[in-house]
C-alpha cells in the first residue's frame, strides 16, 4: 500500500468513525458526564432563562440523539411507530403513502358524520383530526395483560402475565397491521379503505381488533387460577 | 510419506485383564486439605415474579362486572399498572446496587461479601494448626 492510498484509507476510516458516533447504537453505555441531547427549542428556552447555564452547555459532551426523534410539526410518535410495524420489504414510502391515504379516508368518514349530524352537541362530539382518531384507536386496542405458556407437571397452562406499556403498544399495532395486511382473498377493499374503516371502528371501541383484545382479557380471566404459576 | 514397505496390521492387540485392587493394601492419601476454605462463593438468587396478584384479581373482578369495558375500571387498571412498574423499578435498582461489604452487627442474614470479610478477620482454626 502506497503512502497516498494509506492516507486516503485512514481518512475514510476517520470519516466512518465519526459517522458511526452520530447514530445511537443499541446497548450503548455513555459516560456519566455526558448530558441528554436538547432540541433547539429547549436550548433557546435555557438561553432565555439562565444564560450562565447556556454557556456551560457549550462545552459539555452530548449523548447521540435517538434516530426516531424529530421536532418537525408533522411528526407524530404513534404514527411513526406504526409505519415501522406495517412496512414490508423495507419499502417505507409505500407504507407512508398507504397510511396517508388511510388517514385521508378517516377524515372523510368523520366529516361525513359531522355533516349528517343535526345538533351542535353531536357535532362537538365528533373528532375531525385523523391523527387524534388514530392515536385513540391504538389506545383502545392496547391489552392490559397477556398469557404465556408455562409447563408444569407435564401440562401446559396459559398463565396471565402483566405487560409493560411498550409491549402492549406494539401488540396493538401488530394486531391492526396484520388484520389489514393479511385480509382474506379475493379482497373486496383496497388497503387504505380497509385500514380507515378499522381505525374508525377501533376509535369507537368496536371492530375486530378490539374484540381480539377483549377475547385475550377473557382468556386471562378464565385462567386466573394459574396466576400463581408465574415464575421466571 | 509412504516408504514403499507394507506393514501388516491385525487390529487391536489383546491386553491382560486388570485384577481388582485389594482394599487393605491401598494407602490413603490426602488429595486436598481436609478443612473448609475461608471464603464462600454464591450465585445471585432469582426473585420470583409472582407480584401484583391482588391487583390483578381486583381488575378481573371489575372487568367481569362491567362486561369487559375498560373505561369503567380506570382506577383498577392504573393500580395494576403502577404495581408492576414499581416492581420493575425495584428490580432494576437492586441490580444496580452493589452488595454491602461491611457486616452489620446483630444481623442474622449476610451477603457473600459480608461473610468473606468476617472470615478474613476471624479465620477458622483446626486442632492440627495449633
Amino acid at each position: 500500500m502506497s503512502s497516498l492510498t494509506r492516507r486516503v484509507f485512514d481518512l475514510r476510516k476517520a470519516a466512518n468513525f465519526s459517522n458511526v458516533n452520530c447514530i445511537q447504537k443499541r446497548n450503548t453505555v455513555w459516560p456519566s458526564n455526558y448530558i441528554k441531547p436538547l432540541a433547539t427549542e429547549q436550548l433557546t428556552e435555557v438561553k432565555q432563562q439562565s444564560p450562565e447555564e447556556f454557556e456551560k452547555l457549550k462545552f459539555v459532551p452530548v449523548i447521540a440523539a435517538p434516530n426516531h426523534v424529530s421536532s418537525s410539526l408533522f411528526y407524530n410518535r404513534t404514527f411513526d411507530q406504526f409505519l415501522k410495524v406495517i412496512m414490508r420489504d423495507g419499502d417505507k414510502w409505500k407504507a407512508i403513502d398507504g397510511m396517508r391515504m388511510a388517514l385521508f379516508e378517516v377524515k372523510r368518514i368523520q366529516l361525513k358524520k359531522y355533516r349528517q349530524a343535526k345538533s351542535d352537541e353531536e357535532r362537538a362530539a365528533i373528532e375531525l383530526n385523523p391523527l387524534t382518531v388514530f392515536e385513540k384507536a391504538i389506545e383502545n386496542c392496547k391489552p392490559l395483560m397477556i398469557t404465556q405458556k408455562i409447563k408444569r407437571g407435564g401440562a401446559t397452562y396459559q398463565v396471565p402475565f402483566p405487560i409493560v406499556e411498550k409491549d402492549s403498544t406494539f401488540l396493538a399495532m401488530k394486531w391492526l397491521s396484520d388484520l389489514i395486511l393479511f385480509r382474506p382473498k379475493p379482497r373486496s377493499e383496497v388497503f387504505h379503505i380497509a385500514m380507515a374503516k378499522e381505525i374508525v371502528n377501533a376509535y369507537n371501541n368496536e371492530g375486530k381488533v378490539v374484540k381480539k383484545k377483549i377475547d385475550l382479557h377473557k382468556l386471562c380471566e378464565a385462567n386466573k387460577a394459574y396466576a400463581h404459576y408465574r415464575w421466571s | 510419506m509412504w516408504n514403499g514397505v507394507l506393514t501388516p496390521s491385525f487390529g487391536a492387540q489383546p491386553t491382560a485383564a486388570k485384577n481388582p485392587q485389594k482394599p487393605e493394601e491401598v494407602k490413603w492419601k490426602e488429595v486436598r486439605p481436609l478443612k473448609l476454605r475461608n471464603t464462600v462463593t454464591m450465585r445471585g438468587t432469582q426473585d420470583s415474579n409472582v407480584v401484583c396478584i391482588s391487583e390483578m384479581m381486583n381488575l378481573f373482578q371489575c372487568l367481569e362486572g362491567n362486561e369487559f369495558v375498560e373505561d369503567n375500571c380506570v382506577k383498577e387498571t392504573e393500580a395494576f399498572r403502577n404495581c408492576y412498574q414499581s416492581y420493575l423499578n425495584l428490580k432494576r435498582s437492586r441490580r444496580m446496587m452493589a452488595d454491602p461489604k461491611e457486616p452489620v452487627p446483630g444481623s442474622k442474614k449476610f451477603t457473600k461479601d459480608q461473610l468473606n470479610t468476617l472470615l478474613q478477620r476471624y479465620p477458622q482454626t483446626y486442632p492440627k494448626d495449633k
